[in-house]
């Protein structure tokens, strides 16, 4: 008897597998061509693209945390992905002093044990989460009591008073 | 025999469509309804309820409002703040569902930039400007133009500035990567001294006019 979670997960990797192959100059040819055009070239910091060795899938992993507002966007056709696929979003906060981190957001239901942050080099603190299509507010939780938004933006108290950021996870244009 | 056979059939022929009908209903509900239960004082889980009935009733996402809950709880909201804010994003949904001509959808997609108007809304954006945007979709979800709206918004450039520069960029065409990039580059003028209206018009007109390059896929590696 076939394992229903297993056919379905065939099918999912199947339906990778056939993903037209991602351009990796794309963006770096454009990224030259708008610093060439704008002011100076930005700093390192902001919004952060990195591909899995083996192309994850053609799925985007984007590093948040250093900025307030991001996009995951596959790279392939609309179809290529069902509307339920996981994709891996990593949440990243540079927090020197922290004892512990965590982030905590709709996709979590806000719940502060779920989703401990790991220490990683120079205080940097990282955790891969698996997110499906939709829009999502998060907040990282410091030290289990100071509530930080995602890097770079200009903090915003929510209604309760507390920072909050907004991550969008897409599906790619057809 | 054969004919006790058959009624016991006819019975339990009628019997599951709606026991079907039933699981259907109720799953969903009964799932959200725990969750409330389980985190908040039994009179704001029982406002709450109603207000996410009322979203699935008028075909609106109701799941945002059970998080905009359980988020008031986990930041220690009193109560009567909690529902206060999951009433007002339902209203908020509902006035960005009408700006943006969108219809009821299971779509997670259209959820998403619905979502996303409703914080726009929030933010201060006016619907006209969300009207404005979405006559401006050509495929395509429009949650990241939004997304990058509000980035805009928060960087202090005014309301016309900001749909002026989306408006270009929906109009070029540009695939959501291109909304990021816009912040990535802003983000860092910004960090340079430039101010954020200088920094948006320039990398915005930039990105219309690059943007072909970065769909296209052709050209010099």
């Amino acid at each position: 008897m076939i394992d229903p979670l297993e056919a379905g997960l065939g099918t999912v990797v199947e339906r990778l597998r056939r993903l037209p192959e991602p351009d990796p100059g794309a963006l770096l040819r454009l990224r030259r061509a708008v610093e060439a055009d704008g002011a100076e070239p930005a700093p390192g910091g902001g919004l952060r693209t990195v591909l899995s060795p083996a192309r994850a899938a053609a799925a985007a992993v984007l590093l948040v945390g250093l900025t307030s507002l991001l996009w995951i966007v596959l790279l392939g056709p609309r179809d290529a992905l069902p509307g339920d696929a996981a994709i891996p979003v990593q949440f990243v906060l540079a927090a020197h002093d922290a004892r512990s981190v965590v982030v905590v957001g709709d996709f979590n239901d806000w719940n502060p044990a779920a989703t401990p942050l790991r220490r990683g080099t120079e205080g940097v603190w990282s955790v891969v989460v698996p997110l499906s299509v939709g829009r999502y507010a998060y907040s990282f939780v410091v030290d289990g009591r100071e509530w930080r938004p995602g890097g770079g933006a200009a903090p915003r108290l929510d209604a309760f008073g507390r920072p909050s950021s907004v991550l969008l996870v897409s599906r790619p244009a057809t | 025999m054969r004919r006790g056979t058959g009624r016991r059939t006819q019975r339990a022929g009628r019997a599951w469509p709606l026991l079907v009908a039933a699981l259907v209903a109720v799953r969903p509900a009964s799932a959200q309804e725990t969750r409330l239960d389980d985190r908040l004082p039994p009179t704001v889980a029982a406002r709450v309820s109603a207000l996410v009935d009322s979203a699935r009733a008028a075909g609106l996402p109701a799941e945002p409002l059970v998080q905009k809950a359980l988020e008031g709880q986990a930041k220690g909201a009193p109560g009567y703040l909690i529902e206060a804010a999951a009433r007002s994003l339902l209203h908020r949904l509902g006035v960005a569902r009408a700006a943006l001509a969108g219809r009821p959808s299971n779509d997670p997609q259209d959820a998403a930039e619905l979502v996303v108007a409703a914080d726009l809304l929030e933010y201060g954006a006016s619907a006209t400007a969300l009207r404005a945007l979405a006559g401006r979709r050509s495929s395509g979800s429009l949650g990241g133009p939004l997304v990058g709206f509000l980035f805009l918004l928060q960087r202090g450039v005014e309301e016309p500035e900001a749909v002026r520069l989306v408006s270009a960029m929906l109009d070029a065409g540009l695939p959501a990567s291109a909304y990021a990039e816009l912040q990535r580059l802003v983000d860092g003028d910004i960090q340079h001294g430039i101010s954020p209206r200088g920094a948006a018009a320039a990398r915005a007109s930039a990105l219309v006019r690059h943007g072909a390059r970065l769909q296209g896929g052709g050209g010099a590696r």
